[in-house]
C-alpha cells in the first residue's frame, strides 16, 4: 500500500510538522517501504505534482501546522486542487494537526471540516491525530521528546499494519483537552512571574526588540 | 462606523460579485473599504514570527498585506465575503486570515479559559461573513463553519456577527444587518 505524506507547514522543513511527519513515516517504512515523503504543500506552484502524487496512493497523510484555527492558506490552496478531481474514492485519507497550543480543543473545530472535507471527496476518514504545544518540540532535546517520536513511530507503523490510526494513541495525545481549574489557577498565579514569556523574551532581546514590544504599528489609524 | 471588506471571489464567479455590489449601494456606513483578492499580491506567512520578536507588530512581507492591516484596525467591522470552495472560504481569504498574527502579541495568557494571544490593540473590528453554498453545502457544514470563525474571532478578542449565505438571504436584510451594526 503506498502512503503518501504532506507536510503542510509554510516553514516546511524548518517547522515541527516535519519532524512528526519524519517520525511517522519511519514507523510505517519499518513495515512497508512504498513511501512518497517531502512534498511540501508551501510549493503551490507545484500542486499539480502533488495532486499527482495523491491520486496515485493508497493512503495520504497531510500534517499542518494549526493557523488561526484551520489549515494554513497553502493548504486550503491544495485543498480547492483536489476538490476538482473529485471522487477520489478507494483512498484513505487521514491528517495531522499539531498547534503551539497547550490544550486540544483549538484543533478540534478543524476537526470537524477535515472529516466533511474527505468525506466530500470521497475518501475514507482515517481520523485526524492532534498534538497541542507543538511549538516545544524544536525547542526540547530529543531525549524529552522520546515518548512522543514513539507514538508517532507507532502510529505509523500500525497504520502500515492494520490500515488504520490507533485510536488509543489518538486519545492520549489530545487527553489535555483544556486545563483544568486547578492548572487555571496554578497558571493564573505564576502567570505574573513571566515563565510563559521567558522564550519570547529571549527572542525579542536577541534582536534589540525588546523595547519595542508593545509596538502597535496601526494604533492611530 | 467603517467597514472593510475581504472579497474573496474566485474568476469567472459573476453572481457572487454582482450580489456583494448589491449589498455595498444599500450599505450606510461611513467608510467601506473594498479589497479584492484576485486582483491583490498577499503571499503566504511563512511562520518566521518577525512579527512577534523582530519588528513587533510588523510583517516582513512587503506585499499589499501592508495597505490591509491599518484599515482593519481602523474598521468596527471586518467583512470576509467569499464563495465555499471544498467547503471553506476560498485559499486567498485564508492567506489572508494567517496574516493577521502581527494584530497580537505572541504572549500567551488565559481568556476565556483557555490559552490565547495577548492583545496587542485596545479593540479590533468584530467579524462578518458572506458566503456562497456549494452544492455540497449542508446545514451542518454552515454550523461547523461558524464556529471555526468565532475560535478566530476568540483569538482577536472579538466576536462573529453574523454569518450569512447569498442562497438563504437577500441582499436588503444583510445591508440592514451591517448598517445597524
Amino acid at each position: 500500500m503506498r502512503l503518501a505524506v504532506f507536510n503542510g507547514s509554510p516553514r516546511k522543513k524548518a517547522g515541527n510538522t516535519q519532524i512528526l511527519l519524519e517520525k511517522f513515516a519511519e514507523g510505517y517504512k519499518s513495515i512497508d517501504s512504498d513511501v512518497l515523503f517531502g512534498a511540501y504543500l508551501k510549493d503551490m506552484q507545484k500542486a499539480g505534482e502533488n495532486v499527482k502524487a495523491f491520486k496515485e496512493a493508497d493512503i495520504i497523510v497531510i500534517g499542518f501546522p494549526l493557523y488561526t484555527d484551520a489549515m494554513p492558506g497553502v493548504v486550503k490552496y491544495f485543498f480547492e486542487k483536489l476538490w476538482l478531481e473529485k471522487p477520489l474514492s478507494g483512498k484513505k485519507l487521514g491528517f495531522i494537526v499539531q498547534s503551539g497550543f497547550p490544550e486540544a480543543i483549538h484543533s478540534t473545530f478543524v476537526e470537524k471540516y477535515l472529516e466533511r472535507f474527505t468525506e466530500n471527496l470521497g475518501c475514507e476518514y482515517l481520523g485526524t491525530i492532534i498534538k497541542g504545544g507543538g511549538e516545544a518540540i524544536r525547542q526540547t532535546p530529543e531525549k524529552s521528546n522520546r515518548k512522543l517520536f514513539d507514538y508517532f513511530r507507532k502510529l505509523g507503523k500500525e497504520l502500515a499494519r492494520n490500515q488504520q490510526f490507533n485510536q488509543d494513541i489518538l486519545q492520549e495525545l489530545k487527553k489535555t483537552y483544556m486545563f483544568s481549574p486547578a492548572v487555571r489557577f496554578v497558571f493564573r498565579v505564576i502567570r505574573p512571574m513571566g515563565l510563559f514569556d521567558r522564550y519570547w523574551n529571549k527572542e525579542l532581546k536577541k534582536n534589540n526588540a525588546f523595547e519595542k514590544r508593545y509596538d502597535a504599528p496601526y494604533s492611530g489609524s | 462606523m467603517k467597514v472593510t471588506l475581504i472579497n474573496g471571489n474566485i474568476p469567472g464567479n459573476k453572481p457572487f460579485d454582482d450580489f456583494i455590489d448589491k449589498v455595498l449601494s444599500q450599505v450606510a456606513a461611513e467608510q467601506v473599504f473594498r479589497f479584492n483578492l484576485d486582483e491583490m499580491d498577499i503571499r503566504s506567512c511563512t511562520g518566521c514570527w518577525d512579527c512577534w520578536v523582530k519588528t513587533p507588530g510588523l510583517c516582513m512581507h512587503k506585499d499589499d498585506m501592508q495597505q490591509v492591516l491599518p484599515k482593519i484596525m481602523e474598521s468596527d467591522l471586518l467583512l470576509f465575503c467569499s464563495p465555499l470552495v471544498a467547503g471553506f472560504p476560498s485559499f486567498r481569504v485564508k492567506l489572508l486570515m494567517d496574516r493577521l498574527i502581527p494584530l497580537v502579541h505572541p504572549y500567551i495568557l488565559l481568556y476565556k479559559n483557555e490559552c490565547h494571544h495577548r492583545k496587542r490593540y485596545e479593540k479590533y473590528p468584530d467579524l462578518g461573513f458572506i458566503l456562497q453554498k456549494e452544492k455540497e453545502t449542508t446545514s451542518k457544514d454552515l454550523k461547523i463553519l461558524e464556529e471555526m470563525f468565532q475560535r478566530l474571532s476568540l483569538n482577536f478578542h472579538a466576536d462573529v456577527k453574523f454569518v450569512r449565505t447569498m442562497d438563504h438571504h437577500t441582499s436588503e436584510s444583510i445591508a440592514h444587518e451591517i448598517s445597524s451594526f
